[in-house]
């Protein structure tokens, strides 16, 4: 078990050291993002509900600089509210569920989990997170690997390997994915699983925790 | 009486032929008829009816004078709407608007052919490499899935920097058909 506190400052330091932002999910922030996120999961026709938005949906969004700014703040009603709450401030930011302060492993898990949408975004940018929004294989090929590294958490603080398959095969469904699509994430959280099973870790994030002193 | 027999057992012909008379007739009037007493009977009901305006009309197709419509500008163009009234929109404003309407309409639908551009734009999502979907092997170090696309999915993620992850040096591995990291 880890606690909450040490969970939460590990968290801000590798959110931090990635030029990152990790907003708490009682930050007014959050209120538009969820707003956001429910409408992007209506329009896309997904089994996601608003409630399950508010409490369980962890969402790393893009900073938006320049001129994309001014352009945001021009959309009517709600462009103001976005760019004022400072959705437009030019860092990634990590907006935390309610869900995911649930306890230490939770949050170490889901930030590790979104850290690798940080890494996503940092690559491609705001052209990356229009392909994400328009293409399900993007969504596959990018969600894909990062509950492999929640995964990668859980079994390293003592959950079965097949429990935590089975909820990463099952939260992946929340993604308007098709066919093709769920095909080739099953296929990565099947490579994941055994990466996980035969190393103890996913590509070092395991012990990069444990060199933050985090008991894994 | 042969004149009124072919009305009677042509109306709808008779009836085009007077439209054309009408037309014809306000064609060749000047503007300036409106303003007597029965030019202005004229202008409110010839002018409704003719498909012709009249000679002198500016900014539109004439009869008599067709081509002199289209050599000779009109004196006066058409009035600019104040920046300040209700509806005002810039030309370029106006076309920006369509162009993302355009695109988000394609966007929504589904297009393959947008799905695609967008991919092939994006930093970050791999290129078409021609695989066979669900077909895994190790690349560079890191387990890679095929796509239905032909892409190659690297199966770690990126680290918060934008770095792929990768397997330890030489402990990629393909075992029944999966590709991971294996121990060292």
């Amino acid at each position: 078990m880890i606690a909450l506190d040490v969970a939460l400052r590990v968290a801000r330091k590798r959110t931090a050291a990635a030029g990152a932002e990790l907003i708490l999910p009682d930050d007014l922030r959050r209120v538009v993002v969820v707003g956001l996120v429910a409408a992007a999961h209506a329009l896309q026709g997904t089994t996601v509900l608003s409630g399950d938005v508010r409490e369980r949906v962890t969402v790393t969004l893009p900073g938006v600089p320049g001129v994309a700014s001014t352009l945001l703040g021009m959309i009517p009603i709600v462009g103001p509210a976005l760019a004022s709450l400072g959705l437009a401030a030019g860092r990634t930011a990590i907006y935390l569920s309610p869900a995911a302060m649930r306890d230490g492993v939770e949050l170490l898990a889901t930030v590790e989990h979104e850290l690798g949408h940080v890494g996503s975004i940092a690559r491609g940018g705001l052209i990356y997170c229009g392909a994400y929004l328009l293409a399900p294989e993007v969504r596959a090929g990018g969600e894909a690997p990062c509950y492999g590294a929640g995964m990668a958490v859980r079994v390293a603080c003592g959950e079965a390997l097949a429990d935590v398959v089975r909820d990463a095969l099952a939260s992946l469904e929340g993604y308007g994915l098709d066919s093709a699509a769920r095909a080739l994430a099953t296929g990565i959280i099947a490579s994941a699983a055994l990466t996980i099973r035969a190393t103890g870790d996913y590509g070092g994030i395991v012990a990069e925790l444990r060199a933050e002193g985090v008991a894994l | 009486m042969p004149l009124l027999a072919w009305l009677i057992a042509h109306p709808y012909e008779a009836l085009i032929a007077a439209g054309a008379l009408l037309s014809i007739l306000n064609g060749a009037l000047p503007s300036r008829v409106q303003r007597g007493p029965v030019g202005r009977v004229l202008h409110d009901v010839l002018d409704r009816l003719a498909v012709l305006s009249r000679a002198d009309a500016r900014g539109t197709l004439k009869w008599p004078g067709v081509a002199s419509a289209l050599l000779v500008p009109p004196s006066v163009g058409p009035l600019a709407p104040p920046p300040d009234q209700g509806g005002y929109v810039e030309g370029g404003a106006m076309l920006g608007v369509c162009v993302l309407a355009l695109a988000a309409s394609l966007a929504c639908s589904g297009c393959p052919c947008v799905r695609e551009l967008a991919m092939r734009a994006a930093p970050g999502v791999p290129d078409p490499v021609g695989c066979v979907a669900g077909v895994q092997r190790c690349a560079d170090g890191v387990p890679v899935v095929c796509s239905a696309t032909g892409r190659e999915w690297a199966a770690l993620p990126r680290s918060a920097s934008g770095e792929q992850r990768t397997c330890a040096p030489g402990v990629c591995v393909v075992s029944d058909g999966v590709a991971h990291c294996g121990a060292l």
